[in-house]
């Protein structure tokens, strides 16, 4: 049995030696010799592949020792023929583009081959091609004029910016200037604010303070000063029951009006004027009683007497001297005294005649 | 949008009754304009361009009187941009208030962008000689905020316009200064032959052959990559032409230099006169020869 795969082992190398050889020649030649290697190459490749599945179904049936070797051999042999497949496909995608660019160009070049006998035909044709491409330069050329004009006017737009940019640099700069300005203005406002503010509560505080005072010491002295009119404007008055009277009573009523914490001077007050009252009420009454004893004297003597009716403005001392014509006691002078004249009420001397 | 004007009518309507009723001093006129604001919004929206406009010019007024200039000029300017879609005449009075308010406040930079806008919309209306002096008057405000290069680009306009009014010393002045200025600047330097070469059609127009010779000297000294340029080539060519007052000549000379690049309506507008006026002196002559 191992005859046979022996035999194809070798058919098989033969093949693939002589397939390479031709691969490497193709790859060498170009355009239809080209093609023909590669189709007999081809040819080549798919009857090492059907020797190759031959080979594989022997190495089968062989009993199983001889297997192994078999068919790592087999297994070299495909890797093999692997490659030269590939080999072959590079060759052909590299000949396919060759050949449709063969026929692609195939008919300019005829058309070229055809006139180029012609030697008028050429020159025109050299001519022709010389003021296609001066033509092509020229528009190259405008296009590049067109490129160059808009670029200058770039130019002077990126020019115009700059200098609105520095402009404005600068502008901030001036910016920045007066904020830091503005912040020393505000904070020298606030602190004039804040001290306005403390002069104005301490300005208000003193003004307090003055308006308690003046109202403590102002009530005070309006009760002193109240008692002290009133003894002047009665001093004057003469002895007078009313006077007696109302006094106290003004004193009492003015008690009633003021606070309780000035009561114990305002007693301290209304006696001491009440005593003085009763003081001057008591010369008078005395004067009034040494005149009725010195009428009840001249009574005794039965001298001629004068009616003396109400007498204004009369001082004693002209009573005395009536009393004296009338009668010629001179003891009696020694006993009146001298008081004031005003407003004095009426003395009466009855008539010893009467 | 409906919708949108009747907003509009109604924050208009409160903003009036706003300024007629006495609020307490000083907020008076500031609600009313920002109620004013909104209106002119609303109507914006609704794209009801001219009672968008009026409410602008309301609020400009609210801002005059509480003496915020700048304020006043912004409502002037948007105004100006709302009419600007309608009625051109409006738009243009309401932008020369608000140029003069910039330049009152001092931001001379903004009143001269301003003074340009009124320049192009004369352009636009082909009313060149109010185009030209605004131009002017835009390009010193440029030239006193030291914004060389939008002065520049005003004057490059003046030139153009006066030379199609046939002022063309002015122009050329203008060209050949602009040209000396682009020099020193890396960026603008390859700009230099189109201004030499806008000079030297100007002084083709004039029609004086030996200042074209005299001229093409000096811009050679200007620029000393001049000589070699195409324009250079077409100038000389021309100057060639007008000597020997030869019309085919000229209109060669053109086509050679049309071929490469498309001449623009300005330049063939001026080459067409120049032509015209050979061709007048060459019927001269063949007059005074025959």
């Amino acid at each position: 049995m191992s005859e046979t795969f022996e035999g194809y082992e070798r058919q098989y190398c033969e093949l693939s030696a002589s397939l390479s050889k031709k691969c490497t020649s193709a790859s060498l030649l170009d355009g239809e010799q080209k093609k023909q290697k590669i189709s007999e190459v081809k040819a080549g490749i798919d009857e090492a592949e059907s020797l190759i599945r031959k080979m594989d179904i022997e190495a089968r049936n062989l009993p199983p020792n001889v297997k192994a070797v078999l068919l790592a051999k087999l297994r070299e042999y495909k890797s093999d023929l692997n490659n030269l497949k590939s080999e072959i496909k590079r060759i052909a995608s590299t000949n396919l583009n060759q050949a449709a660019r063969d026929e692609l160009l195939e008919s300019g070049m005829a058309d070229a081959t055809a006139v180029s006998a012609d030697q008028r035909g050429r020159l025109m044709m050299s001519t022709e091609r010389l003021n296609k491409s001066s033509d092509r330069v020229r528009d190259s050329r405008r296009t590049m004029l067109e490129t160059e004009e808009l670029g200058v006017s770039l130019l002077q737009d990126l020019h115009q910016q700059r200098q609105s940019l520095l402009h404005a640099h600068g502008t901030l700069h001036g910016v920045d200037e007066n904020i830091s300005k503005s912040k020393n203005i505000m904070t020298n406002i606030s602190r004039r604010m804040s001290r306005n503010k403390w002069i104005i509560g301490f300005m208000v505080a003193i003004l307090i303070v003055a308006i308690i005072l003046i109202l403590y010491f102002k009530l005070n002295w309006t009760e002193i000063q109240g008692a002290v009119d009133t003894t002047k404007s009665y001093k004057n008055a003469v002895e007078n029951w009313c006077a007696d009277v109302i006094c106290p009573l003004i004193l009492l009523s003015q008690k009633s009006k003021v606070p309780k914490s000035v009561t114990i001077k305002r007693k301290m007050h209304t006696i001491f004027l009440a005593s003085c009252w009763f003081l001057w009420c008591a010369r008078t009454k005395r004067l009034l009683t040494i005149d009725q004893t010195s009428s009840n004297c001249v009574e005794n003597d039965k001298d001629e007497f004068v009616y003396l009716n109400e007498m204004k403005g009369e001082t004693t001392l002209t009573r005395l001297w009536i009393l004296m014509k009338t009668s010629k006691k001179e003891t009696l002078l020694s006993k009146f005294s001298l008081g004031s004249g005003n407003e004095r009420k009426t003395l009466y001397l009855s008539n010893s005649y009467g | 949008m409906s919708d949108q004007i009747a907003k509009g009518l109604e924050f208009e309507k409160k903003a009036e009754k706003k300024l007629n009723g006495w609020g307490f001093f000083g907020s008076k006129y500031e609600d009313a304009g920002d109620l004013y604001e909104k209106a002119a919004n609303c109507y914006k929206l609704a794209k009801s361009w001219d009672q968008a406009g009026s409410v602008y010019v309301k609020l400009a007024e609210c801002h005059l009187k509480m003496d915020s200039k700048h304020e006043a000029a912004n409502a002037y300017a948007d105004a100006a941009h709302s009419y600007k879609k309608t009625n051109t005449k409006e738009c243009i009075a309401h932008l020369e208030q608000a140029l003069n308010l910039f330049m009152e406040i001092g931001r001379l930079s903004m009143s001269a962008r301003y003074c340009k806008e009124i320049a192009e919309l004369y352009e636009h209306e082909q009313n060149l000689e109010q185009a030209i002096a605004y131009y002017d008057k835009a390009a010193d405000l440029f030239q006193g905020e030291e914004v060389a290069t939008a002065a520049n680009q005003c004057k490059q306009k003046i030139a153009q316009f006066s030379a199609q009014l046939e002022q063309y010393q002015k122009a050329i002045e203008i060209y050949e200064d602009i040209a000396r200025q682009s020099l020193n600047n890396n960026l603008l330097k390859y700009g230099v032959r189109g201004h030499l070469l806008n000079a030297g059609i100007c002084q083709l127009c004039k029609g004086d052959v030996v200042a074209i010779t005299n001229a093409l000297e000096r811009y050679q000294e200007l620029d000393p990559t001049f000589s070699g340029t195409r324009e250079y080539k077409l100038l000389e060519d021309l100057a060639a032409a007008m000597d020997e007052e030869e019309v085919a000549k000229f209109t060669d000379a053109v086509k050679e230099f049309d071929s490469m690049t498309k001449l623009d309506e300005w330049k063939t507008t001026l080459l067409l006169r120049v032509k015209l006026l050979l061709k007048a002196k060459e019927e001269e002559d063949d007059d005074d020869l025959t």
